[in-house]
């Protein structure tokens, strides 16, 4: 897909969901929809209130790509979360020494970073980043 | 519709850059190996309609073309022709459309062809740039779009089935 511009609107409508995390949890399924939904993904129900992500989870998957999109330098490592409490957050691993240290299963929590430099501007967002085992 | 339907003929090209050939030329040699490929042949004519199947002709480099173009490439300008476009699930639609124009008892010979032009941008734009691949969430959230891309995608699935079910690369 095409990334969005820096100074797309998308930034704007998502703000609650990139940077508060705010998604949806049906009280019908119990299905956590993220981003923002008026419907639930899983079931159709209308029955829904806010909900906030939390900030830790385990990988569920992830990849090494040593050939990003523009604006990174190679290797970047995508993951899926699986976050404490129910949903999914995608997003990049910050902070690895080698991008083989993350596995499925891995403790992440979220950190907040730029994202991106892209046409001069800056882009937030969470990353993701290994913690240590107890 | 109680029609049933059979595949009679299958015709491929070998995958790859390709830098030498065009989309019509992929075309028509995926279309003569399927005519080939026909138990006792076939007469052309007989295909009364064709579904094209494009992942996304104008993102990466083919520009998007009219289904009426295939008209064209297969020398067929008297049939119609649908252009399908529909990410990854493209060419199982594509296949799923031209069965239900058989079934449905409107035409008895049809075609189902697909073709992407993918490097004519640079790997960046084309293979990059290609691919929503997460669906509805993905598509939807600005910071998700970040640094992924469709082979990102699909390999996040590879990690996690190769975790779930042992499989081995």
């Amino acid at each position: 897909m095409t990334q969005p511009a820096p100074a797309s609107p998308v930034y704007w409508r998502f703000n609650p969901e990139v940077f508060r995390l705010i998604g949806i949890k049906c009280n019908d399924c119990g299905h956590i929809s993220y981003p923002r939904t008026m419907i639930c993904h899983e079931c159709g129900s209308l029955n829904l209130e806010e909900y906030k992500l939390a900030k830790k989870g385990t990988v569920h998957t992830y990849c090494v790509n040593w050939a990003p999109p523009p604006n990174f330098e190679p290797p970047i490592t995508p993951v899926i979360v699986d976050l404490e409490g129910g949903g999914r957050y995608q997003g990049l691993m910050t902070e690895t020494a080698t991008p083989e240290d993350v596995k499925v299963n891995s403790k992440v929590e979220m950190v907040l970073r730029k994202l991106i430099t892209d046409r001069g501007l800056n882009v937030y967002g969470y990353k993701f980043r290994l913690v240590e085992e107890d | 519709m109680r029609g049933k339907v059979a595949v009679i003929g299958v015709g491929m090209i070998k995958f790859g850059e390709l830098f030498d050939k065009s989309l019509e030329t992929m075309v028509q040699e995926a279309y003569l190996n399927c005519l080939n490929n026909v138990d006792k042949g076939i007469d052309p004519k007989e295909i009364k309609a064709a579904w094209f199947g494009q992942w996304s002709g104008g993102f990466i480099g083919q520009g998007a073309q009219s289904g009426q173009s295939l008209a064209s490439f297969i020398g067929n300008r008297d049939i119609p022709v649908t252009r399908l476009e529909n990410a990854c699930p493209t060419g199982g639609d594509t296949f799923r459309h031209a069965c239900l124009g058989v079934a449905s008892g409107l035409y008895d010979v049809v075609l189902a062809l697909g073709a992407e032009k993918m490097r004519d941008k640079p790997a960046a734009e084309s293979l990059g740039g290609a691919g929503g691949g997460g669906g509805a969430e993905t598509g939807n959230h600005p910071a998700w779009m970040i640094g992924q891309g469709g082979p990102a995608i699909q390999a996040l699935h590879a990690t996690r089935q190769i975790y779930e079910l042992g499989h081995t690369m």
